[in-house]
Formats: structure tokens, sequence, C-alpha cells
């Protein structure tokens, strides 16, 4: 059996299926709530998309360098893994709270600090991931 | 309450499954099958993907090899790429208020949130990253030999009438003997008796192995296996009272306990210790997994046995036994189906299930997850809907 080589993760195209949802049921029913929060709301999405930038940078250099190090590369990609998981989610109660949900207000008030968790563990990640890549040699 | 039997009568699944038993858990008994979009439908959701990309992730945490890892947590991410894009194409859906584009959305979202068969073979030929779930139509097979412990000294056969018996049998055969022909003669060393129980341990070494999606793995298995007797069955059936496995399989381990509340649980041997074992059992993977690979949660097991030779061990298996299959146990309903427990599979157990599940009582967690949730009413719907009687 062979190894199906993994898609490239496409994360944007989530992010815009996401606002693109939201941009539908914003016309309806949450409009006020989200226009509220719409700095913080973009504010999360770009996080997310960031996020998951490094996330996969990460990846795609941990193939390139894990021999070199390989505990240093396995803490990092272990990271990455963790990092995006965390992006995913927060887009995902994003979704769900541009859709019109009764406790929008309240998922949108905990964005801000899920935006800012998302961020200090992308920068904590991406510090590592140049800390490595400094010590990597050329392959 | 009316019966929304009809609409449930087809093999649904999610399609109707979901819409209806969220509806369900969302407003009680009210029966709901317009495809709404509820607060709760959509928490249910965001609840269900959240859980499988968590689990995808982990999955990844105890791969040892470097590449495999990555290429696991890329397969995640891929995962939840297409999760999160299911859910806002749902979530669309829902805004535009078409029953059909619901449904469409929930289908697909539904075939993510199927576990995956997409297996990273590591260098020995061993699957180390794909989620694997036994289907009706696949495969386990055991080898497992069981070596008596308990407090009975197991006796040779014991000969009742000129026919064989296992000694923890033997008080049956007693009776039955008794009642047809008025005498019983027991020819056998030691003493037997009625309500008799013996255990079982594995012989260390005893072996499982596993088939899924054509690819085999091979694990270790051990543990112990009781057996009891009782004074009035004259049917030649005997309880399974007690069983615990641990089964360790390509670097998971997953403990396998009975379930003592299945009506149906049985060991049935003929005069010559020939038979088969059937029981109903449960899953907990408890170590972490490097393999995450997994037992269902909950199966039928239906297995040979046979006594040896010396009649001190009882053998297990030869080739595959389905495990969790719906044919496995023919005579006899799933006792997830069987809600009530009345060896019979109709109305009365969908609208026994769905009043458990509106209390959220534990019965209701017919997934054993710890939660009366969606997921059990997608399983017990999965269950109802083949077993039940047109």
């Amino acid at each position: 059996m062979s190894v199906r080589k993994p898609r490239r993760f496409l994360l944007p195209g989530v992010i815009v299926v996401a606002l693109a949802a939201g941009a539908m049921v914003l016309a309806s029913c949450t409009a006020g709530v989200t226009q509220r929060h719409l700095a913080a709301d973009q504010a999360g999405m770009v996080e997310a998309g960031r996020a998951m930038e490094t996330a996969e940078m990460t990846i795609r250099m941990h193939e390139r360098f894990h021999r070199q190090d390989p505990a240093a590369w396995e803490d990092l990609v272990t990271k990455a893994g963790r990092l995006s998981q965390s992006a995913g989610r927060l887009v995902l109660q994003r979704a769900t709270a541009v859709s019109g949900v009764s406790d929008s207000e309240a998922i949108f008030a905990r964005v801000e600090a899920d935006t800012a968790a998302l961020k200090t563990q992308r920068e904590s990640l991406a510090t590592d991931l140049a800390r490595a890549l400094s010590r990597a040699l050329p392959e | 309450m009316n019966s929304p039997r009809s609409f449930l009568r087809p093999r649904a699944g999610f399609r109707h499954g979901l819409r209806v038993s969220l509806a369900f858990l969302a407003a009680g008994a009210a029966l709901s099958v317009s495809g709404c979009c509820s607060d709760s439908d959509k928490k249910s959701l965001q609840e269900m993907i959240d859980r499988a990309n968590d689990r995808n992730f982990k999955a990844c945490d105890t791969i040892p090899d470097p590449t495999l890892r990555a290429a696991c947590i890329t397969n995640a991410q891929n995962q939840q790429t297409a999760l999160v894009t299911a859910y806002a194409n749902y979530l669309s859906a829902c805004a535009t208020g078409s029953s059909q584009r619901i449904k469409e959305a929930l289908d697909a979202l539904k075939e993510l949130l199927k576990p995956l068969n997409r297996p990273v073979i590591g260098a020995l030929g061993m699957v180390v990253n794909s989620e694997m779930v036994l289907g009706k139509d696949e495969s386990v097979c055991f080898s497992i030999e069981l070596r008596s412990e308990g407090s009975i000294v197991p006796q040779d056969y014991v000969i009742v009438n000129d026919r064989k018996y296992l000694p923890e049998a033997a008080g049956n055969a007693a009776l039955a003997a008794d009642q047809d022909k008025g005498l019983a003669v027991a020819t056998a060393p030691g003493d037997f008796q009625a309500n008799g129980r013996v255990t079982y341990a594995v012989v260390p070494g005893s072996t499982m192995c596993l088939t899924a999606s054509g690819m085999t793995l091979t694990g270790t298995v051990e543990g112990s296996l009781s057996i009891s007797s009782t004074a009035v069955d004259t049917s030649g059936a005997y309880a399974p009272t007690d069983a615990r496995l641990v089964i360790n399989l390509g670097g998971s381990t997953y403990a396998m306990t009975l379930d003592t509340s299945c009506m149906h649980n049985a060991m049935t041997l003929d005069a010559d210790g020939r038979g088969t074992l059937a029981m109903r059992v449960h899953f907990v993977s408890t170590g972490s997994a490097a393999l995450p690979a997994r037992l269902p949660e909950g199966a039928w097991m239906v297995l040979p046995v046979e006594r040896n030779a010396s009649a001190t061990q009882l053998r297990i298996g030869n080739g595959g036994s389905l495990l969790s299959g719906l044919s496995v146990f023919p005579t006899l309903p799933n006792p997830i189906a069987d809600f009530d427990r009345d060896g019979l599979v109709d109305d009365a157990d969908l609208d026994s299930f769905l009043r458990a599940l509106a209390d959220k009582l534990p019965a209701a967690d017919v997934n054993r997850d710890g939660v009366a949730d969606s997921l059990d009413y997608e399983m017990f719907l999965d269950r109802w809907s083949n077993w039940s009687q047109p």
C-alpha cells in the first residue's frame, strides 16, 4: 500500500469560505453584533491566517532540516500542529458566531482574548523556527 | 408521541438522522424534519468538528518517525480545513433557508466526520496514522488460549448419561438428564456443581489479529474470562460473567470489558466441548496510541470456542469472526437497537430511546462516550434501522 502524499493545506480558502458564510448571514440576523465586533473579528481572521501560514512553513522546513536536529524539529512540528488546531478552532467559533446563534455576543467577546492567545502562540513558534533555521545548514 | 418511523425507516444515517436528532436535542420531543438550523444544531456540529480535529491532531503526537509525524499533522490540517469549509457551507445553506442545500451540506459534513482510512505506512509496513473503525463487513480474529485458574479445579469431561460435558456445565447437564429421564449419572473425577464459576487466564503470548480495510495487524492479548453455569438453565448455554482483556496492537493498548447487562451473552457448547462464545463487549483505549486505529467502542463478538485435549484450556478463535457487524448475531437483536431489552426491535425501542435521550439519561449514551448526544442518536438510528422489523 502506498503512502498517500498529503495535500498542502489551504487555510486561506477556509477563511474565504467562512467569511462568505458570514457575509450571507450578516445580511440577516447578526449584522448588528458582527458590526459591533468587526475590528476584533477581522483581527481574529487575519491572525488565524498568519498562524496557519506559520504552521505550514514550519512543517515545510521540518521536511528539509529535521535530520540535522531531530529533537528540536520534532518539538517545532508538534507546536505547529497545536497552532494550526488553535487557529482552526478560532475560525470555527467565529463562523458560528457570525451565523447568528443566540450567544454570538459572548463568542465575539472572547474573540479578542483568543486572538491574543493565538498571536502569542504563533510568535513563540516563529521565534523558535527562526532560531532553528539560523542553526540549519544548507542542504 | 407520534412515531417518526416513516421518516427514519430508510437507512438514512446522517441525512435524516442528524437533522432529526438535533431537532430532538433542541426541542425535546418535538419532531422536525424541516432542515432547521437552530443554535443547538450549530453548536453540536461545531462540537463534533472540534472533537474530530482534536482526535486527528492527537493521533500524530506519538508517532515516532519524524517524517510520518509531519505527514500526519499535514493530514490533520487538511482534514481540519475540509471540516471548517464544510461547516461554513452548512452555515451558508442555513442562511438561504433551502432545505435541499442544508441537506446536502449535512451530507458533506457526514462524509468528513467519518473516521478516515488514509494510512501512512511505517518502515515496517505498520500503519501509523490512519484511524480505522471496523465496519460491519470487516473482521477481527482471535487466537486466545484461556487457562483456568479459578476456584474450581478444572476436571476432565464429565459424563452424564453417556454424553460429555465440561465440568462447569455438568450441573446443568445433570438437571437436564434428571428432567428427561428421571436419573442422572455422572462419571467424572472430582466435584462438579451447578452455579459453578471458572476463570480462565489468557495464556501469555496469545495473539489477536485485526483486519480492516485490507490491512491486517497482529498484537498480543492478556487478561481473563470467567464463565458461570446456572442451576436452572438447561439450554446448554452458559453465561460469561466477566471478561477482561488487554489488547496490545501496534503500539496501542485497548481494554476490553464484558457488557454484563446484555441479556444475550452466552457460551454454548456441545457435548464435545465445542461451540461459540457470544458476548457484547466494550473497548477503551488505555494508552497513548501511536497507532490511531481503534476498535469499536462496543461490539458483538461471536467466537468459536473449543475445550482442548487436556481440558484445562478453552481455545478461542480460528480465523476471522465478525466483530461489529449486524449479522454476527443473527437470531437476536442488536442490544443497542433493542433498547428496552424485550428481545424485539420495534417502535417501543425508538420511543424509549428518544425519551432517555431527551432526559439525557446514561442509558441513552449508547456509544459510551460519557455523554448522551447526537452521536448516540446516530448510532441508535443506524442499529435500529437495520434491526427493526417491517
